[in-house]
Parts: C-alpha cells; sequence; structure tokens
C-alpha cells in the first residue's frame, strides 16, 4: 500500500459520495454540487461548523460541515419531527458531520489508513477555509439542496500522512 | 408487560430519533449517553434490547458490551449496533462479543424497526 493511493481527487469523490448519502438517506434530501466560485456570497444567515477529527497511526485529518442555520433548522425538523431547541439544532447538525465522517472513514480504512473519530464540535459563525499545507490533502466542495433554491453549504476533508 | 429498549448514545439526535421511531409501539424506552451510564440503567432496567452506539465519552459501547458480557444478569440482552463506525475490525469485535445485529450511520428508520422486531414483540399502542 502506498501513500499515493490518498490523493485529493480521490478524497473529494469520497466526500461527495458520503454526503449524498446521508443526505439521501437521514434528511430524504437530494443535494447537488455546486461548480461556481464562492456561492456563500449570497448566504446571509449564520453559518453552523461542525467538525470531526479522524486520527491514525498513518494519518490524522478532519471533516468541516458549514450549513446554514435555515438549513440545520430544516435537517433538525426532518430528523427529530419538531422545530427543535438550539442545542438541539446544533446536535443535529454535530450528527450528521459525524455520519459523514464515518463514510470518509470506513473509505480510508479500506485504503489501508485506519483510524479512529472524535466526537462532534460544534461552532456558529463565518464560513471558515481550512489552510492546505504542503503535507496535507484538502478537498473543500459547495452543496445546495435540490429545490430549495440558492442556498449553499460546505463540506471541507483534511487529511495529513503521516510519515512512517 | 411492555418490552423494555435502552438506547446507548451520545448523540441526543440519535437518542430522540429512536424515541420518535419506538413512539407508536407499546414499549418503554430508556435513555443512556455513554457506556457508563449504560451500564447502569440495564443492572437496574433489565432491557429486552439495547440499541448502542459505539463511539462515546466515558466508554464506547465496545468497553460496554465487555461488561455486560463479565454480567450474569445482562449477558444474554440483546444487542443491535447502531454507528457511524463501519471497520472490519469493529465489526469482527462486536459479533465475536455477540451482537444481534449491526446498523450503520446513516441509516433508514424502517430497516432499524425491521431488525428490532425480529428480537422484541413491537404492538402498536391503541389510538384514543
Amino acid at each position: 500500500m502506498t501513500d499515493s493511493i490518498i490523493v485529493t481527487e480521490d478524497l473529494t469523490v469520497t466526500s461527495g459520495r458520503a454526503l449524498r448519502e446521508v443526505f439521501s438517506k437521514q434528511l430524504k434530501l437530494e443535494i447537488r454540487e455546486l461548480l461556481e466560485k464562492d456561492p456563500f456570497s449570497a448566504t446571509d444567515s449564520k453559518l453552523l461548523h461542525a467538525s470531526v477529527s479522524i486520527n491514525g497511526e498513518r494519518i490524522s485529518g478532519s471533516v468541516l460541515l458549514q450549513v446554514p442555520e435555515t438549513l440545520a433548522h430544516k435537517a433538525t425538523e426532518i430528523m427529530l419531527g419538531v422545530a427543535g431547541s438550539p442545542e438541539e439544532i446544533r446536535d443535529v447538525t454535530g450528527e450528521l458531520c459525524n455520519m459523514i465522517s464515518g463514510r470518509v472513514k470506513a473509505e480510508l480504512h479500506s485504503s489501508g489508513f485506519p483510524a479512529t473519530l472524535g466526537t462532534p464540535t460544534v461552532s456558529v459563525g463565518q464560513r471558515i477555509f481550512l489552510h492546505q499545507r504542503s503535507e496535507t490533502k484538502l478537498c473543500s466542495t459547495d452543496w445546495s439542496v435540490e429545490g430549495a433554491g440558492k442556498e449553499a453549504f460546505n463540506l471541507q476533508v483534511q487529511i495529513r500522512i503521516i510519515p512512517s | 408487560m411492555n418490552p423494555k429498549i435502552l438506547s446507548v448514545d451520545d448523540s441526543k439526535t440519535i437518542r430522540m430519533l429512536l424515541k420518535r421511531l419506538f413512539l407508536p409501539f407499546e414499549c418503554d424506552l430508556y435513555e443512556a449517553g455513554d457506556g457508563q451510564e449504560g451500564l447502569e440503567v440495564a443492572a437496574r432496567e433489565k432491557p429486552n434490547l439495547i440499541i448502542l452506539d459505539y463511539n462515546m465519552p466515558v466508554m464506547d459501547g465496545v468497553t460496554m458490551l465487555r461488561h455486560m458480557r463479565e454480567n450474569v444478569e445482562l449477558k444474554r440482552t440483546p444487542v443491535i449496533m447502531l454507528t457511524a463506525e463501519a471497520s472490519p475490525e469493529v465489526i469482527a469485535t462486536v459479533a465475536r462479543l455477540g451482537v444481534r445485529d449491526y446498523v450503520t450511520k446513516p441509516f433508514e428508520s424502517e430497516q432499524l424497526l425491521d431488525k428490532a422486531t425480529r428480537i422484541v414483540t413491537l404492538d402498536l399502542r391503541p389510538t384514543a
């Protein structure tokens, strides 16, 4: 197994597949990838950031899901059947990120990079941009829910291969 | 007597989702936020089914399972794992610990309900 197995394109495909599966299966929402540059400029509402760390002997990294409050509200209503308190909305966002991370982690494992997941952390604020360093693989993709206007959300996955 | 189901997950979302899932049925649902609390509730309530997460703070699902298997009163309690963890090692470990079924998140509610009804009888609550 060589380190070259994890390339940014693979990470993009893997994380996109994980995201689609979580939205489709858990929320019954179809999503599409946005190709325009910085679709977040059209988003006024605050963003919830959910993050889960992925750590193994040979890799470390994180998954970051950023969704507008309105979409987090909608996801909460779908999952819990109620509007949800601010705490519940944060918990739902964290759980969605956890599910996506689990899928990403499973694919990393099958590529020879076993790891464990951290517990989700959630915060509120402006859009975060993870920075790519020379030794990391980083993918960032923007998405929207089909039929729900142009409100964008974002998924970033950052993986660093630890030299053996 | 209604079957007792214990949900052990650090995610309030999952616990609420399970509460909603089992609400139409005549069963008593109990909750715990980690494996340690799960053991305490299980010892007290003797559930007929435990729906258990893997990755939790304080005590993870596998450790809770190991403690259960060493406990005379809990060692035969049926467990369904409900987790984002899907690595072959974990699946093999929990299978050795006698887990009855394994559901990975994200999941369809109907899928989990189907697996639960293979273990406990769930009758619909009479409508008012």
